[in-house]
Formats: C-alpha cells, sequence, structure tokens
C-alpha cells in the first residue's frame, strides 16, 4: 500500500468538524432538570391546548416507569436526565413576515451551513422549516404550498391550527409507551415539522426541516408528524448540525410517517451531528425513533439516510406495511470514524398481502469507531407473497475499528420471499493499487471507492443532498486507509 | 408491591442434581440455584421456549433397561450403548481394540489428570442453566482420548436410547483429539418407548483439536415422539487443526443444539453444516458461535432447513472476528424452505468483527420451492409430488455433498429422502 498512508490517516483523524461553531444569540431556557413542572413549561410557552398537556404528561408518567435501554451494541456513560435544559429558544421576536427581518446572526448561521435560506428559496425551489435548539424559526414557501391546499408547518403551529389532524394521527405510528427515548420525547418535545399533503396532490418542491442543536447543556427534541393523504406525493429533507461542545448533548427526535391509499413518503436525511473529537470528548447522542406506516393499499415509504455524526447512533427508521401491495425501502450509509457508535438499521413489518420491502445499509467504519447494522424483516402470518431483500455491506478502514451485523429475519408465511446478504470486507489493495498505477493518488482513489460502493444509496438521494452528502463522505473518511 | 411468592420453577429438577460428586458440581449447583430459566425475553432464548420443560418433576434415568438394539451402522464402526445416560458395556463393543485410543465411560475416567484437567473449561456454567444443570449432576458419556498422531481406525458410533417418560438425562461427553490425531465420531439418538416425549435430554460436549489434529462429528436426531433434547457442544481447535460437524434433525419434538467452536490457534478450520427437515410440531433451533480468536483461520457454515406442518425452524448463526484475527475467512448460510400455513422460520446471522483485513459474509433465505423449476418438471411429465420431492431432495443435497466420508453421507441421504417422502 501507499507509504503515505499513515499522514493521511493522521490527517483525517485531526480533522475538524466544519459545523462546530456557537451562534451568539440571545436565548431563553426553561429551569434545568425534568419533571412535571417543565413539561407544564414547555406546553404553556408553547401557547398549547389542555389536551395537548393531557398527552405528554400521560408521557412523561410513562417514561418515568420505563428503563432505559441496552441492547443496543453501544457503549456510553449513564445519562443524567436532570442535569440538562429541556427548552430553549431564540428570545421571541415580534413575528417575521420575510426572512430579511430574521436575526441576522441566524441568518449567518445558516449561510456558514450552507443552507442559505435566500438561495434555497430561489434556486432550489426548496420550502425549508428550520428548527434550531428547539423552536421552529421559519418556514418558508408556505404561501406557496398553501395553494396546493399543502400545510407545512412548526409543529407548534399545526396544534393550534389543525388540532384535528394532530390529534388524529399523533402517536398512532409511534405510541408514546413505545419506548423510552420516544416517550421522552413525547413528554418534552418542543417543537417539529407538521405536514399534511391532501389527496391526490404532488408536492411541487421537496419539503425540507434543517435542525441544529446551538445551546451548551440542551436536549434537543423534535418532533415530525408527515401525513400523505391518498395519492399524495411528496419528498421530505432533513439536516442537522451541532456546535461543538465538550459535553455530550442528547437528540432524542420523533418522526411519524403515514401514507394512505396509492400515497408516497420520500424521506432523506443527512444527519452531521457533532461526532465529538477524535477522542470522543463531546458530542451529540443521537438516539431517535423513525417510523412509517403504509396505511392504505399500494402506498410507499422510502427513507434513505446518510449518517456521518453523532457520538452515538441509535436509530432504526422502519416500515409497517399495512396496506396491500405497499412498499418499504431502507437505503443507509453510515459512517463512523475516530470513537464514534453506530447502531441503525430498520425494521421492514409486513402485514399486507403482496407487500414489498427492500434493505440496503452500507456501513463504513474507521478510526477506532463501531459500526452496526441491526434490523427486523417480519412476515406476518397474513403478508401473503410478501418479498423482502436486504443487502448490509460493511467496509472496515483500520484494524482498530469494528463492523457488525444484527439481522432478525422472522416468516409466518410460506409463500413470502426473504433474502438477505452481507459482506464484511476492507478496500482490497488491488483496487487501490489499479487507481494509484493511473495516476491517482490514494487518497482520491479511497473516495472514488467509497462513493461507488455508497452509489445505489446515494442514487435515492434528491440532487441537492446527494451533493452535499459525498462531499460529507469525504470529509468524514478522506484518506483513512487502513 | 406483589405479596404473592413465586415459586422456583426449578424445583422439579434440583432434587436431581444434588449430591453429585464429579468435578465442579456444587458451583454448578449454585449456578443452577441463582440463574432464572429462559424466557422468551432472553436474547438467547426468543424464539425457544423452554418453560414447560419445567412444569412436571422429573425421574433419575434408569441405566438398567432391557433394550433391543437397532440395526448397526451401514459401515464398520465401533458402537458405544448408553440407555437413559448410562453406559452399557455389555451392550457396546469391545472399546480396547486400539492402541493409543481411549474410549470409556466419562464417569469412570474423569478422575483422570489428563481428561480433569480438560473437564469443564469449555463448557462456562455462569450464564446457561442447561450447562449449570448438566454440570451439577451428569447422567454419564463418552470419553475419547486420542494419543497424538493416533488415526481413529474406524468411526466411532455412540448410541444414545431413551426407553421411558419422564426422565432427566443429562449426557456428558469429553473428547481430545491430540497433535496431529485423527478421530470420526457418529452420535445418534434414538428413543424406545413411545412416550419418552415427556423426557428431557440435557447434553454437554467438550471437544478438544490440538495442533493438526482432526475431529469430525456428525449427529442425527431423529426419534419420532422422542425427548426434548438440549444441547450445548463446546470446541476448542489449536493451529492447524480441523474441525467438521453435520447436524441432520428429522424428527424430535424440541431441540436445541447451541454449538460454540473457538478457533484458538492460527490456520485452524471449522466447518458446520447442518439440516433439519421437520414438520409435526417440531421445534429445532441452532444456535451457532465461531469464534475467530487469532489471525489465519477460516470457517464455513451452511444450515439448510425444510419447515413443514406446524413446525418451527430456528437458526442463529454468530460470528466474532477479534481484533488483530487478521486474514479470517468466514463464510455463514443459512437457507429454508416454508411448506405449511403454520410453518415458522426464524433466523439471524450475526457478524461482529474487530478486525479489517477480513472477507466475511453471510447469507440467508426463506422461501419455497422455486416455481419455474416446479413447472419445468411437471412440462416433462413428472408428477407434482415426485417434482416436489426431486427439489427437496436437491436443496439438502448442497449440504450432504460437503462430508467427505461417503458410506456417511449415503445413509443420511437415505434417511433424509425417507423423511421427505413422509412429508
Amino acid at each position: 500500500m501507499a507509504p503515505d498512508t499513515d499522514d493521511i490517516l493522521r490527517e483525517v483523524t485531526s480533522k475538524e468538524y466544519a459545523y462546530g461553531f456557537v451562534t451568539d444569540i440571545e436565548s431563553e431556557k426553561a429551569a434545568k432538570g425534568l419533571n412535571e413542572d417543565i413539561v407544564r413549561f414547555i406546553s404553556r410557552k408553547k401557547e398549547e391546548p389542555e389536551w395537548m398537556l393531557e398527552w405528554r404528561l400521560e408521557a412523561f408518567r410513562t417514561w418515568q416507569r420505563m428503563e432505559e435501554p441496552h441492547w443496543a451494541h453501544v457503549h456510553y456513560p449513564k445519562i443524567d436526565y436532570q442535569n440538562a435544559y429541556y427548552y430553549s429558544a431564540p428570545k421571541k421576536k415580534p413575528t417575521l413576515n420575510s426572512l430579511d427581518e430574521a436575526d441576522p446572526e441566524l441568518v449567518k448561521t445558516f449561510e456558514k451551513l450552507g443552507i442559505s435560506l435566500e438561495e434555497q428559496k430561489r434556486l432550489a425551489g426548496v420550502a425549508v422549516d428550520v428548527v434550531f435548539d428547539s423552536v421552529s424559526v421559519k418556514t418558508t414557501f408556505q404561501a406557496a404550498l398553501k395553494e396546493k391546499g399543502i400545510i407545512f408547518c412548526s409543529f407548534s403551529e399545526a396544534v393550534r391550527e389543525h388540532p384535528e389532524l394532530v390529534k388524529k394521527y399523533l402517536g398512532t405510528v409511534v405510541p408514546r409507551t413505545d419506548n423510552y427515548f420516544a416517550a421522552l420525547n413525547s413528554a418534552v418535545f418542543s417543537d417539529g415539522s407538521f405536514c399534511y399533503i391532501p389527496p391526490g396532490v404532488r408536492c411541487p418542491m421537496e419539503l425540507s426541516t434543517y435542525f441544529r442543536i446551538n445551546e451548551a447543556m440542551t436536549g434537543q427534541f423534535e418532533r415530525t408528524l408527515l401525513i400523505a393523504d391518498e395519492g399524495a406525493y411528496v419528498s421530505y429533507l432533513e439536516g442537522c448540525t451541532a456546535p461543538i461542545r465538550d459535553e455530550h448533548q442528547l437528540h432524542a427526535a420523533v418522526v411519524e410517517l403515514v401514507a394512505l391509499k396509492d400515497a408516497e413518503i420520500k424521506y432523506s436525511t443527512v444527519q452531521n451531528w457533532y461526532p465529538g473529537d477524535k477522542d470522543g470528548k463531546g458530542g451529540i447522542y443521537n438516539f431517535v425513533t423513525k417510523r412509517g406506516l403504509c396505511l392504505g393499499d399500494r402506498s410507499k415509504i422510502s427513507w434513505t439516510q446518510v449518517e456521518t455524526g453523532s457520538a452515538i447512533t441509535w436509530k432504526y427508521p422502519s416500515c409497517v406495511l399495512k396496506g396491500d401491495h405497499s412498499t418499504g425501502e431502507f437505503y443507509s450509509v453510515a459512517v463512523t470514524n475516530n470513537r464514534q457508535q453506530a447502531d441503525t438499521g430498520t425494521k421492514m413489518t409486513h402485514i399486507g398481502k403482496g407487500t414489498k420491502s427492500t434493505i440496503v445499509s452500507k456501513g463504513i467504519s474507521a478510526g477506532l469507531s463501531n459500526n452496526s447494522y441491526r434490523g427486523l424483516v417480519k412476515i406476518g402470518k397474513g403478508a401473503k407473497g410478501a418479498r423482502n431483500f436486504s443487502q448490509c455491506d460493511s467496509l472496515l478502514l483500520g484494524d482498530r475499528c469494528g463492523a457488525h451485523t444484527f439481522p432478525y429475519i422472522e416468516s409466518e408465511n410460506p409463500t413470502a420471499m426473504v433474502e438477505h446478504e452481507a459482506t464484511t470486507s476492507k478496500i482490497g489493495e488491488d483496487q487501490i493499487f489499479y487507481l494509484n498505477q493511473r495516476g491517482i493518488g490514494t487518497e482520491k482513489a479511497v473516495s472514488l471507492i467509497v462513493n461507488g460502493y455508497c452509489k445505489d444509496v446515494l442514487n435515492q438521494l434528491p440532487m441537492e443532498f446527494a451533493v452535499e452528502a459525498q462531499k460529507l463522505l469525504a470529509v468524514s473518511l478522506e484518506g483513512s486507509v487502513g | 408491591m406483589s405479596t404473592t411468592t413465586t415459586i422456583d420453577p426449578k424445583t422439579g429438577v434440583l432434587p436431581l442434581l444434588e449430591g453429585s460428586t464429579w468435578p465442579g458440581a456444587d458451583a454448578a449447583l449454585d449456578a443452577v440455584h441463582s440463574l432464572p430459566v429462559p424466557t422468551v425475553k432472553t436474547e438467547d432464548w426468543k424464539y425457544t421456549r423452554v418453560g414447560r420443560l419445567f412444569h412436571a418433576p422429573y425421574a433419575a434415568p434408569k441405566g438398567d433397561a432391557a433394550v433391543t438394539l437397532p440395526e448397526r451402522l451401514p459401515f464398520p464402526a465401533t458402537r458405544v450403548v448408553f440407555v437413559n445416560g448410562h453406559f452399557r458395556s455389555d451392550l457396546s463393543d469391545d472399546l480396547r481394540a486400539q492402541e493409543g485410543v481411549v474410549v470409556d465411560s466419562l464417569a469412570r475416567q474423569v478422575g483422570n489428570g489428563l481428561l480433569k484437567a480438560h473437564y469443564g473449561t469449555l463448557a462456562p456454567i455462569g450464564d446457561r442453566l442447561f450447562t449449570a444443570m448438566n454440570t451439577a449432576a451428569p447422567t454419564d458419556g463418552t470419553a475419547l482420548v486420542v494419543f497424538k498422531g493416533v488415526k481413529l481406525a474406524q468411526p466411532l458410533h455412540i448410541l444414545h436410547l431413551t426407553t421411558a417418560a419422564g426422565q432427566l438425562v443429562q449426557p456428558r461427553d469429553l473428547f481430545l483429539v491430540q497433535e496431529g490425531a485423527e478421530a470420526e465420531v457418529v452420535i445418534e439418538r434414538g428413543s424406545l418407548a413411545p412416550d419418552a416425549g415427556t423426557s428431557l435430554v440435557n447434553s454437554v460436549r467438550e471437544c478438544f483439536v490440538a495442533q493438526g489434529a482432526r475431529l469430525t462429528v456428525h449427529q442425527v436426531q431423529h426419534e419420532a415422539a422422542g425427548p426434548a433434547c438440549i444441547a450445548f457442544e463446546g470446541v476448542r481447535v489449536e493451529a492447524g487443526g480441523w474441525f467438521s460437524i453435520d447436524t441432520t434433525t428429522l424428527d424430535s419434538s424440541l431441540v436445541r443444539n447451541d454449538l460454540r467452536v473457538s478457533l484458538a490457534g492460527p490456520e485452524a478450520h471449522a466447518e458446520l453444516n447442518g439440516v433439519y427437515v421437520i414438520d409435526g410440531t417440531t421445534h429445532c433451533d441452532n444456535h451457532t458461535y465461531i469464534g475467530h480468536d487469532v489471525p489465519d483461520c477460516t470457517s464455513d457454515e451452511l444450515y439448510k432447513g425444510i419447515v413443514a406442518g406446524k413446525a418451527t425452524g430456528v437458526f442463529n448463526g454468530k460470528v466474532q472476528v477479534e481484533r488483530d484475527a487478521q486474514r479470517t475467512r468466514a463464510y455463514q448460510s443459512n437457507a429454508n424452505i416454508l411448506q405449511g400455513d403454520d410453518a415458522r422460520v426464524f433466523t439471524k446471522p450475526e457478524l461482529e468483527i474487530y478486525a479489517d483485513d477480513v472477507k466475511c459474509s453471510h447469507g440467508c433465505t426463506i422461501g419455497r420451492l422455486d416455481e419455474k423449476a416446479l413447472f419445468y418438471l411437471r412440462s416433462r411429465g413428472v408428477s407434482e409430488a415426485e417434482a416436489r420431492r426431486m427439489l427437496a431432495h436437491a436443496f439438502t443435497t448442497d449440504v450432504l455433498e460437503r462430508i467427505a466420508n461417503e458410506a456417511w453421507r449415503d445413509h443420511l441421504a437415505a434417511l433424509i429422502d425417507a423423511k421427505l417422502d413422509a412429508l
């Protein structure tokens, strides 16, 4: 192998997180700790109706009875849930009519992040909802969407303006009792995005949420609820960053998707939370529950994720295929470096007849990191003619990292077909040699090979996102040849 | 707070485990007291319920029952017979025929320094109730020592017969294959009583394959209405050693095979093969673990099953590659065919890898017989039933082809075909 390998490796491991700046924006925080009063405080701050508060309190009580799960292949010191702020919001300013009136500091932050709202508005035609710490700051393009009857707003606005929709679907996909972190989220979620696509409407632009944790010692608990009514289509993007902090920060989000008859939802995530420094100091604990329900016949939900950040990722975007002939897809690239740990995968629950699911997972581990795929494919008794194909590959860069696969496959129907395959290997020295001798440096060669390795997943991303994802991959792994 | 006192479900077995003089029995008994009966919430027993095994008390197994021995294997082999777990020298062949080989009752030999030094080291009692139960009071089993450089002249055929209901039989084997030695063992279970299904056979076997040695184990479980069989096999393969096992399950009520192989020296090789053709309400669970502890080892695993009727097939295969176990090659595959609306398959092939210069892969499938292939055969005048049999036969042949002993392979193929005909 090329002699400069070690140098490159050193360079990579010392590569700093590009999004780690702190924005100096005045913010308003709830008192530290977690109790019923904090839940009430959050609810009051959001000017929520009584039923919402009750829902939260019930979730809080459930959470108190639950135990933190430890089955994932990740290790971290015990989290002190009382030593964190559960609400932090940019100081209230008068309502803004246009972006020009937004806090210039905030606008600058988003420019640094490369998601200039203005630019996105003009060029990409992406409607963005930005969640800064816990509060939804700005939802662009609302007027244009309104024309089509699409509701795209912050979660708190939805609770006020469209309580019937929220009441009908909130918690139907991820119940409050689902798991420890979902219960916590249900109690203290501060904001998030809400989206409803009416029957037969094809959302004319990509919808997008950008999450950013800014304040120190805060947790972020956003909640996304997305409903595609009969025959509707929507493509949704989600991105995230956080500043460099020495302490760990908790991010426990819940995303619920509901696809009715013939509807299609495409949900793409580029997760780039601060992963901690090379010694594992700081970084985000990303404990997220994401689940989609294919409620109607022939509905389709597709998850695409590129996971490069977070100190610990614990995330299983899943599909419940209830409608007959519904389809679930999961495309994932998870990259871990330094001391990052990722335990991620998906659950495909086949209930309806003729349901189909595809899983393509590509894990890349480097440095001292551990990267696990954990998945469940469950074919119920009634899922006649169900079909699943899973492919989980792991690539190891360096001899101190780990790559693991834990797939659970359960079939109770003789007409179903399930296939699973997984491979683990390192980048072939022959491949690098081939590229080297054609004048391509080792670093570039690795980048080429990794990009090729991830192509199946990257191809699923909307174009603007694919570019970002490729850049992220390059940054996270540049030259880490083992 | 609940005020009901829970009764320890192990009360039915505890009296049978007390007072044993086997090495480590006391510590094992303590472990039995402290370990809970696994439930579906216990990850390792997620798909296999064993609670019912503790519902009724068991009797101590009787070794003096009169039995009619079944036919011999269709090839030369030295037969050792156990009745309800007890060694029966009167029914066994002459076991002293070969120089450099010890075949005997383990109860008689376990005090021997060589065996004592190895006994219990591959079957930890700390986290598995059944291993602790066995270690607390083993019934008896086979001690096999093949000394340095010796090749076992003909395969050893260990026959276990169950003759009565409601017994707790705990076979315990210890195989030592020393440097450069070679051994081949066939282990067969049969039940001679129609009500033997209420018995529990809880076995533990430890196999040591020394440097450059070879050990081949063939196991077949075909006892209709036979006892529940919970088995643990711990294997350690040293440098350049070679271990191969094939496990065939055709009939039984409940089968759980835990196989734990540790590749402990460079260039050790393990080959794990399995076939299960089950129907009725048979539950067959194969749990395998292959530990690549050092560099340059290889392992190859193939389990295939046809699950019909209301049967359940479970496979859990784990390959763990330790840090610095470079140049590991590990392949694992599990394929299942479901026949019957109430048949179920749960499979979980796992990889846990901490070294980078490795080539590991696993694959698993669940489905039914290929409709196109069926159509092809039918269009050539083969009846549907016959076509299904042919395809099922071909499906299991992949595994059989990996068995080197041709005579055993043919014998097994005949057993499997008979089972396929009966499906």
